[in-house]
């Protein structure tokens, strides 16, 4: 019973920063139409830049708050300079184009901080573990699963309740209309892919004190957010969520009953949900 | 009993989740006619197309073409019986020659789609066979160009000569003449008149200018909302109230 | 007269093949042993790439997956020359025939989607075979993957040639990697090569004319499939292992890169763009590690302004220069 607790929190937790990224993901998939390969690097990237903040300025809240606005100014980059030429042209092009820059970013991490692995501690404030059921859990995981639905819930107010929010999902159901009533829809595409952006590079950030930081995390991350993502149903945000809580069960778990099997359970999860629901679980069947 | 009809339709009934478009409508195609079918935007035409060729399959109801019952058959299948249609919308590979457009459906209905060893352009025969569909509607002379250079008429005509090109029993023809100038409609108007008297190929279409209709059908159907409405030779449709009714204060006679 | 211009400008793709040879042939004797086995690595990954191009430049289907195939070539050639197996006819047939039973069941399920779906679903299947070779420890070595503890020789019946000599090797490579490309070149324009070109433009128009797509489609997976195994049995012959991030999808992208390099819309395309991105690989690394930085900045423009890629770019201006001569 103790380790099911265990794995159930474990996979709630890494359910939660899976969230985080696709969420972003799913948004600019939804909005602007790209699915964008190098969200996992901008993760990556959004880990590596807190911890460098860190390092400057031994705060981890400072880091946590400067690093994912300094990655969504280089998200801002990427969508004037690259993104936009790009829009009419084949889904497959935008996939191509982001992972040239894909390639760049996880070779210029590589560049900057070298090739180990990097260690963050937490906050004092959450540093030590929490007991019960006679087991001991790290405080910073416990946070790290209120901070999810937290940010969750921020963003479903946003997009249902706000003028903006409202804006934003006019702009993805009917571009020409929104245009038509006097929206700006290219600054407005900047914004999400910012958005997008910020929300990546705060999941890397949030995860930089449980996991260890290294070069490759970002090629890692973006498969499973694409698992997530696709079998949640592209653009759909109840969508992500589900699909975030249900891969990091299934890896949680995973470990525990299917032993070496383990691995293959996420691209499992992706073929079954492709085969019989081919625009996923909250996609819009066509 | 050898069906004189080509196609029968039988109370056709199609859903879309509660939206009904077309709801228990019977029709026949006899042979070697020129029927049309009419009706106001949203009748319900071209989702019945979509039906009888193989894109939806029915909710309810059943297609009998030549005598066989094809409900719920693919596309590919119905064509290679001789069920060939166009689309209201331009239909066609854009980025490949003239030729090689007619030279896809011609092959196809010559099971040469899986020769993988003989190079189709070396095809003596499948040219020639193209040449010839093209010379049907006209396009011979531009046969070697990318279909997208073409005007947006001459692309109608090429969707046509692919839809002939499998030497199809039956063709369902979606608005032929959609977004054409005047010039273009009535060369389309008398090609469609001339390839249904020279070839043995029956033609069904819908159509929007009631001119052309009123010029080219031996016999007509109304669908109105998604139901049958009215049937009968162009006069008894042009004196019929009900439709008249339906395309609102009698614009049949524009 | 207009026909026999026709005819000839449409041989011009088999000159392809007779420049492939005879460069083939000859380059390795004036370089050095060193750029040997960079052109031999070129010519297998040329062929990996040039079946991968079936897909995604004549279906327009984007494959992530292609190393899963690569892969299960490589593996069955590793297990069957660690079991004494001598021949590599019989390796050869082998790999191919694994290869196309994993495409077969994987192209069924993979070949009714489209764009994303079509490479996620690739994706999420070429990473299971990956998973597969990762973890099932007693037959395929695990992470470590299978070395070969040797290399038969070639029996030539009058002869018997060792494969260690690096030139002996290149052109055991060159014989298949020949093979595979003319199997290619010829199919691309068969009647079949228009269908697939036809599924691409316009798979609507061809259900509607009488084309069954997914059959269509499956058959050029296979195809790609096979080749891609043929270049995996090849590469494990040269590497002396397989190893499982053969399989992995970043190695899935290695095909997909070399085609934007070269070019999707030509033939030849992905092969040259294997070229470039070897030689500029040992030029690059070089000087700097960082090889995967320079060669994404490289295509971010190349995506960007030249979608038709290094090699269809030339042939184009070279095609509207010619065009614009001869209409004076």
């Amino acid at each position: 019973m103790d380790t099911f607790a265990i794995n159930l929190l474990n996979g709630l937790c890494w359910g939660m920063l899976l969230f985080l990224i696709s969420v972003g993901l799913t948004t600019v998939f939804g909005v602007m139409g790209v699915l964008n390969f190098a969200h996992g690097s901008l993760f990556m990237l959004g880990a590596y830049v807190a911890m460098q903040i860190m390092e400057w300025i031994p705060n981890f809240w400072i880091g946590l708050i400067i690093g994912p606005v300094v990655v969504a100014g280089l998200g801002i980059f990427i969508e004037v300079f690259l993104l936009r030429p790009v829009y009419r042209r084949d889904v497959t092009f935008q996939l191509l184009l982001t992972f040239a820059v894909l390639l760049v970013l996880d070779d210029a991490v590589r560049l900057i901080w070298g090739p180990a692995y990097h260690i963050v501690d937490p906050p004092p404030l959450l540093s030590g573990t929490i007991s019960f059921f006679d087991q001991s859990y790290p405080l910073y995981r416990l946070f790290l699963l209120c901070f999810g639905p937290v940010v969750g819930l921020s963003l479903w107010f946003f997009f249902q309740k706000t003028r903006w929010g409202k804006v934003i999902r006019a702009a993805a159901l009917d571009r020409e209309m929104a245009e038509g009533v006097g929206i700006q829809v290219p600054r407005l595409f900047t914004l999400v892919f910012a958005l997008g952006t910020w929300l990546a590079a705060l999941g890397g950030a949030l995860s930089a004190p449980y996991q260890s930081i290294g070069p490759s995390l970002g090629e890692k991350i973006i498969i499973e957010s694409f698992i997530v993502v696709v079998v949640g149903g592209l653009g759909s945000f109840p969508g992500a969520f589900i699909g975030a809580i249900a891969l990091g069960l299934l890896e949680s778990f995973g470990t525990m009953f299917a032993g070496r099997v383990q691995m293959a359970l996420p691209y499992l999860l992706l073929i079954v949900v492709l085969l019989f629901r081919p625009r996923g679980i909250f996609g819009k069947e066509v | 009993m050898a069906s004189e009809n080509i196609l029968e339709v039988r109370n056709v009934t199609h859903r879309y989740g509660d939206f009904i478009a077309l709801k228990d409508v019977t029709i026949t195609v006899p042979e070697e006619r020129l029927t049309a079918l009419i009706g106001p935007n949203g009748a319900g035409k071209t989702t019945f197309y979509n039906v009888v060729s193989g894109k939806y399959r029915p909710s309810r109801g059943s297609i009998i073409f030549n005598g066989v019952n094809v409900t719920g058959y693919s596309p590919h299948k119905l064509s290679l019986m001789g069920l060939s249609r166009s689309f209201q919308i331009t239909n066609i590979f854009h980025e490949l020659t003239v030729i090689e457009n007619v030279m896809i459906p011609i092959a196809l209905h010559e099971g040469k789609g899986f020769y993988f060893w003989t190079k189709y352009r070396k095809d003596r025969h499948l040219f020639n066979e193209a040449m010839k569909v093209l010379s049907l509607v006209g396009l011979e002379d531009v046969y070697a160009r990318v279909t997208r250079e073409l005007s947006y008429g001459d692309r109608r005509l090429v969707e046509i000569a692919i839809v002939l090109a499998g030497k199809p029993q039956l063709v369902l023809l979606d608005e032929p003449t959609a977004g054409m100038t005047p010039e273009e409609t009535e060369k389309m108007v008398h090609l469609i008149k001339n390839l249904a008297t020279t070839t043995e190929t029956t033609f069904f279409f819908t159509e929007h200018d009631m001119n052309v209709v009123f010029s080219v059908a031996e016999y007509i159907y109304v669908l109105h909302q998604g139901e049958l409405l009215a049937q009968g030779k162009p006069e008894d449709i042009r004196a019929d109230p009900k439709v008249r009714e339906a395309y609102l204060g009698g614009s049949l006679d524009t | 007269m207009v026909h026999q211009k026709i005819g000839r400008i449409l041989e011009y793709p088999f000159s392809g093949l007779i420049v492939f040879l005879v460069l083939g042939l000859f380059v390795p004797l004036v370089i050095p042993t060193y750029w040997v086995m960079v052109v031999t690595e070129i010519l297998i990954m040329g062929l990996f790439a040039t079946s991968f191009n079936l897909l995604f430049g004549y279906c327009g289907l984007l494959s992530f997956g292609q190393a899963g195939f690569f892969g299960v070539g490589a593996y069955v050639t590793a297990l069957l020359l660690s079991k004494g197996v001598g021949s590599y006819i019989l390796i050869c047939i082998a790999s191919i025939t694994a290869t196309l039973i994993a495409a077969y069941f994987i192209g069924y399920l993979c070949v009714r989607r489209d764009e994303i779906f079509f490479a996620m679903l690739s994706l999420g299947f070429g990473m299971m075979l990956f998973t597969i070779a990762h973890n099932w420890r007693e037959v395929t070595g695990g992470s470590d993957g299978l070395p070969l503890s040797t290399v038969p020789p070639v029996d030539l019946g009058f002869s018997k040639i060792s494969l260690f000599h690096p030139l002996h090797g290149y052109y055991f490579v060159l014989a298949f990697v020949f093979v595979g490309l003319c199997i290619l070149q010829v199919v691309v324009h068969s009647h079949f090569g228009l269908m697939l070109k036809a599924s691409r433009e316009n798979k609507e128009r061809l259900a509607f004319s009488g084309g069954n797509v997914a059959s269509v489609r499956l058959v050029a997976f296979l195809m790609a499939g096979g080749l891609s195994g043929l270049a995996g049995m090849l590469f494990c012959i040269f590497n002396r292992m397989a190893t499982p991030d053969m399989l992995h999808w970043s190695f899935s992208a290695k095909p997909v890169l070399m085609t934007i390099l070269g070019g999707a819309e030509v033939f030849w395309g992905p092969f040259v763009g294997a070229v470039i991105f070897f030689v500029l690989e040992q030029l690059v690394t070089n000087i700097t590690e960082n090889w995967m930085f320079v060669l994404g900045l490289l295509l971010i423009p190349i995506v960007l302004f030249f979608p038709r890629g290094i090699l269809g770019t030339v042939l184009n201006l070279m095609k509207s220069s010619g065009r614009g001569s001869h209409g004076q």
